[in-house]
């Protein structure tokens, strides 16, 4: 293809077919066809020797954002739990729904949510299941008041039909409940989501809500599927089978289901929280940008994000460390038994300090359903004024906390090597 | 000064203002927006124009015409009454002409200019017929509009979603599929194809065969065209019960007796069978030509009064896997797509950011003859543009002589995908004349160059003479200049029913029909409401007149019950 055609797409040689794509509706605007019929002959023509180019011969590397282009932000890598980058695919004005599961055990990636099988449902569907699915489609029960015996009726038929039309009936419900949230001024309001939520609760479990792939199929533009998801999340209460659900504990014999829909809020709000979580997640050195305190030791981190029960565990564990240690270094025991005891001081140190690391991300996701509840649960469920809530929910610890940690934490962090160091004197001095 | 968009359709049609806040649709005198394209003389000799000329097609069939759109590009003549004939030109001119004088009375300007949509397989006399029929109307018409891609063109611009869809538009007379691409403010058309003799008075034809076998008559020639009107209207009525309901019953006035009958969904749906094998051909046309898999498409968007049946529907579901958008007014949405391509064409500033590119969705070509020298020299096609290329294009090919000392070149032009030269439309001649010389030393580049109202313009120039032809076709079946001046003046003449009588001339009409069908004291009632109303009428005047006129409706809309049970 010569420079010429290259030249009239206003484009460096590429062979990213959106891009090629992009470069000619950008042209065309000025090259319109009832104005400049030569002109957009010969542009159309570059176009399709572009994209034929493209077509023939792919670009080797994943798809990268060109120089000219605008940067796609890319903020399902940094979720992404394996550690090989796999090859993104091709994505146009999708919106990324990052996948997030908490579970640390659990390093490979994520496998998508599968849709819930309906086993009453014949797999092959005839006519007569279309015609049913179009009588549906058009008969939708309301859903903003008294969502009742009309829409469980309506559920129970449509969970009869066979995939492919149950999938439309599915989009088209979601359609329909994500237009009676707005207001009629378009705003998206807790209140009219209220509204919904008898007629949300009756449909999830016939649909396996919140489903992502249900979101994306009813084509809602991307700004609102992600929205849509973040309001079923918040209204439909997590399901404890969900292996993406963590349960917290919330006080003697109450476990708190969380969906990971709250921790993503949380995470979302805390890009340095994002970072560590990251780390920990994938295993990798923490990143750079933490605080020098946190690299030092999980445990502080977690007690800057406000878990004060944790925060006194920890502290308990490293001050009975150190009591072992000073009991061993004082010659209050001889012998063998200073030995034991030196060492026990050590497992304690390292064993509250390896929990707490081990524990950290569900520190965090506790600390992330406290902050989302917070913040989600009130008022208006725009993206925007969400963050900016979240961001007000978590003040940064301040300096004189700071210190106070320091004086408090730093010690017996110092003590188990001291106690390590009097070990090692007792053990030269015994022989 | 404003520029509306019209759709000319086989059985409605509508118009459309493009306003900063989308397409808005002009209601007519009636105060509908539909405006069916029937025509009926008056017994005054006054013509009537949509409803109420509808009305009039059972009780005065020889003087009302309707479907004309059908015969445009055709020598065809309609004639009403006694020695009055029309062509379909000015039938449509008539409705335009009805048209152009809501707008006008709606909007309280003149109109600038109108953009009129037609089906995207009328060929190029089809499209001259159409625009002769705007010039009758002393309507400026510079641009056409493909009624897929104006449906398509409504659709892009009210939901502004992206990816590929595919429209399929069954109107009354005509079904056309076409495929789409939007993206980032383009609407791309990729290919369209389509049958011109397929609609949904196909289907009520249909029904009206089945209600006269369950009769016991025959729908020939042999039956008067009064009861002829009665069947398919009330086939019409069946087909629109059958939408609702899985059986329709009906009662019809048949010679002289009431009969009754019923018609199951089931039945109509077998007998349909040839009908919806007919639509898979241009569906699978339009995939294939654009290169796009069932799989690509991101949705399909029903278009056309026609899609309201249950078996399109569910046609079309189980074609594509999955659910059509069923557009929310497709009656309508191809005028709001002309008033869209009247906002862009006007350069409006809510429309800046939005490109429309158009395909030619059939080939285009001339007859050429290969291997002259041999026994078996047959004339074939050669497609200078071929079919879904995008428009406005200009293509061109050279041909030689074939015989020594050939003195004239025969160009041609003929628009269609078969072979045979004889397969396809002939749309016109060229003769070029060339100097003697041997065979094959003399050629002729023939350039066809296709606008973006569909209008070819075929250029022949000799290359050894630099002699040029340029050509515009008008064949036999259009008009020429001096027959369109007698023929506007002659329609200037004839007088449209005045507008402000329109409504009370439409439920009149309605009452005659009404009166036909019916026998005995319901008879005798609707005459009493037609001299109640005729009384009432003439001594009301303004909110008072509304109020009598709703009255007469609402008891029309009674007796009419009392006839169809669905």
């Amino acid at each position: 293809m010569t420079d010429a055609a290259w030249a009239l797409l206003d484009l460096a040689p590429t062979r990213d077919a959106a891009a090629i794509r992009r470069a000619y509706a950008r042209r065309l605007k000025q090259t319109r066809p009832d104005d400049d019929p030569e002109g957009f002959q010969a542009l159309l023509a570059a176009r399709d020797r572009a994209l034929a180019e493209a077509r023939r011969d792919p670009p080797d590397e994943p798809a990268e954002p060109g120089d000219d282009a605008p940067p796609v932000p890319e903020p399902a890598a940094a979720f992404s739990p394996a550690a090989a980058p796999e090859p993104a695919p091709e994505v146009i004005a999708a919106p990324v729904v990052r996948d997030l599961d908490p579970q640390v055990e659990d390093v490979t990636p994520p496998e998508p949510p599968s849709p819930v099988v309906v086993d009453v449902a014949p797999l092959e569907a005839g006519g007569a299941d279309w015609a049913q699915a179009f009588h549906l489609a058009e008969h939708l029960p309301p859903l903003d008041r008294g969502a009742g015996d009309d829409l469980a009726d309506w559920l129970a038929r449509a969970r009869r039909l066979p995939h492919e039309p149950r999938r439309d009936l599915e989009a088209a419900l979601l359609q329909a409940l994500f237009a009676a949230w707005r207001e009629p001024d378009g705003r998206l309001t807790a209140r009219r989501v209220a509204a919904t939520r008898p007629a949300l609760l009756l449909a999830a479990p016939v649909f396996g809500w919140p489903r992502e792939d249900a979101v994306l199929a009813a084509s809602l533009p991307p700004g609102d599927a992600a929205l849509a998801v973040q309001v079923m999340r918040d209204v439909l209460p997590p399901d404890p089978d969900d292996p993406a659900t963590v349960l917290v504990w919330a006080g003697p014999g109450t476990r708190l289901p969380l969906g990971s829909g709250d921790a993503r809020a949380f995470l979302d709000g805390h890009p340095r929280a994002l970072a560590v979580y990251e780390a920990l997640r994938r295993r990798a050195p923490v990143p750079r940008r933490v605080p020098v305190l946190a690299l030092l030791a999980p445990h502080l981190w977690a007690i800057a994000h406000r878990r004060w029960g944790t925060a006194l565990a920890v502290l308990s564990g490293l001050w009975l460390s150190f009591g072992l240690s000073v009991l061993a270094t004082e010659g209050e025991v001889e012998g063998v038994a200073a030995g034991v005891v030196g060492l026990l001081a050590l497992a304690v140190w390292i064993g509250t300090a390896g929990a707490t690391a081990w524990w950290a991300d569900r520190i965090l996701v506790g600390g992330a359903a406290r902050a989302a509840r917070r913040a989600g649960r009130k008022g208006v469920y725009a993206p925007g004024e969400r963050a900016a809530r979240l961001r007000k929910a978590s003040v940064p610890i301040g300096i004189w906390n700071w210190l106070l940690l320091a004086w408090f934490g730093a010690f017996p962090l110092l003590f188990p090597y001291a106690g390590l160091i009097s070990l090692a004197d007792r053990l030269a001095r015994g022989r | 000064m404003a520029i509306i968009g019209i759709d000319l359709g086989t059985t409605n049609s509508a118009a459309a203002v493009w306003t900063p806040e989308g397409p808005r649709l002009i209601p007519n005198a009636v105060g509908e927006p539909l405006t069916p394209s029937v025509v009926g003389l008056d017994s005054d000799g006054s013509v009537l124009v949509g409803r109420a000329a509808r009305e009039r097609l059972a009780t005065h069939p020889e003087r009302t015409v309707a479907s004309f759109k059908r015969w445009m590009g055709s020598g065809h003549v309609a004639r009403l009454g006694r020695g009055q004939s029309f062509r379909p030109e000015e039938l449509s001119a008539l409705v335009l002409k009805s048209l152009k004088a809501d707008a006008e009375a709606h909007l309280g300007t003149a109109l600038a200019e109108a953009v009129i949509s037609v089906p995207a397989y009328f060929n190029d006399i089809q499209r001259k017929a159409t625009l002769d029929a705007a010039r009758l109307a002393g309507l400026p018409v510079e641009r056409l509009v493909n009624e897929p891609t104006a449906a398509a063109l409504a659709y892009g611009v009210e939901s502004r979603r992206e990816g590929a869809v595919l429209v399929f538009d069954l109107g009354g007379g005509t079904f056309d599929v076409s495929l789409l691409e939007l993206y980032e403010g383009v609407m791309e058309v990729r290919a369209t194809a389509g049958d011109v003799a397929l609609g949904g008075d196909d289907f009520t034809a249909l029904l009206a065969g089945l209600i006269a076998a369950d009769q016991g008559i025959a729908l020939d020639g042999a039956l008067p065209p009064g009861e002829r009107a009665r069947v398919l209207r009330v086939a019409e009525a069946v087909k629109r019960g059958l939408t609702g309901a899985p059986e329709t019953r009906y009662e019809i006035l048949l010679c002289d007796r009431v009969r009754q009958g019923a018609v199951a969904r089931a039945r109509f749906e077998e007998a349909a069978a040839p009908l919806l094998h007919r639509l898979r051909a241009p569906l699978e046309r339009a995939l294939t030509d654009s290169g796009k898999r069932l799989a690509d498409l991101d949705g399909v968007v029903l278009v056309g009064g026609a899609t309201r049946m249950p078996v399109i529907r569910s046609l079309v579901a189980r074609l594509f896997g999955r659910l059509p958008l069923v557009h929310v007014d497709p009656d309508t949405v191809v005028a709001q797509g002309a008033a869209v391509q009247a906002g862009l064409k006007a350069r409006h500033a809510a429309l800046d950011e939005v490109v429309m590119t158009d395909v030619c969705p059939f080939t285009l070509g001339i007859a050429v003859t290969e291997n002259a020298r041999t026994a078996a020299a047959t004339q074939v096609m050669l497609p200078i543009i071929e079919r879904n290329a995008a428009v406005p294009v200009s293509r061109a090919h050279a041909v030689t002589t074939i015989h020594d000392d050939q003195t004239r070149i025969a160009v041609q032009v003929f628009q269609g995908e078969s072979l045979r030269p004889d397969d396809n439309v002939a749309l016109g001649e060229i003769p070029v004349t060339v100097p003697k010389a041997p065979a094959g030393a003399e050629t002729a580049e023939v350039r066809f160059t296709y606008d973006i109202n569909g209008a070819l313009e075929v250029e022949v120039a000799v290359l050894s003479t630099g002699l040029r032809h340029r050509q515009v076709f008008r064949n036999g079946a259009n008009l020429d200049e001096a027959e369109l001046d007698a023929r506007f003046a002659a329609l200037a003449a004839i007088k449209l029913a005045p507008r402000d009588q329109a409504e009370n001339r439409a439920l009149l009409a309605r009452a005659e029909a009404l009166y036909a069908e019916l026998r005995g004291e319901m008879r005798q009632h609707v005459a009493e409401r037609v001299a109640r109303f005729e009384r009432a009428i003439t001594e009301a005047s303004g909110a008072d007149a509304a109020a009598v006129r709703a009255a007469f409706a609402a008891d029309l809309d009674r007796l009419d019950d009392h006839r169809f049970r669905f």
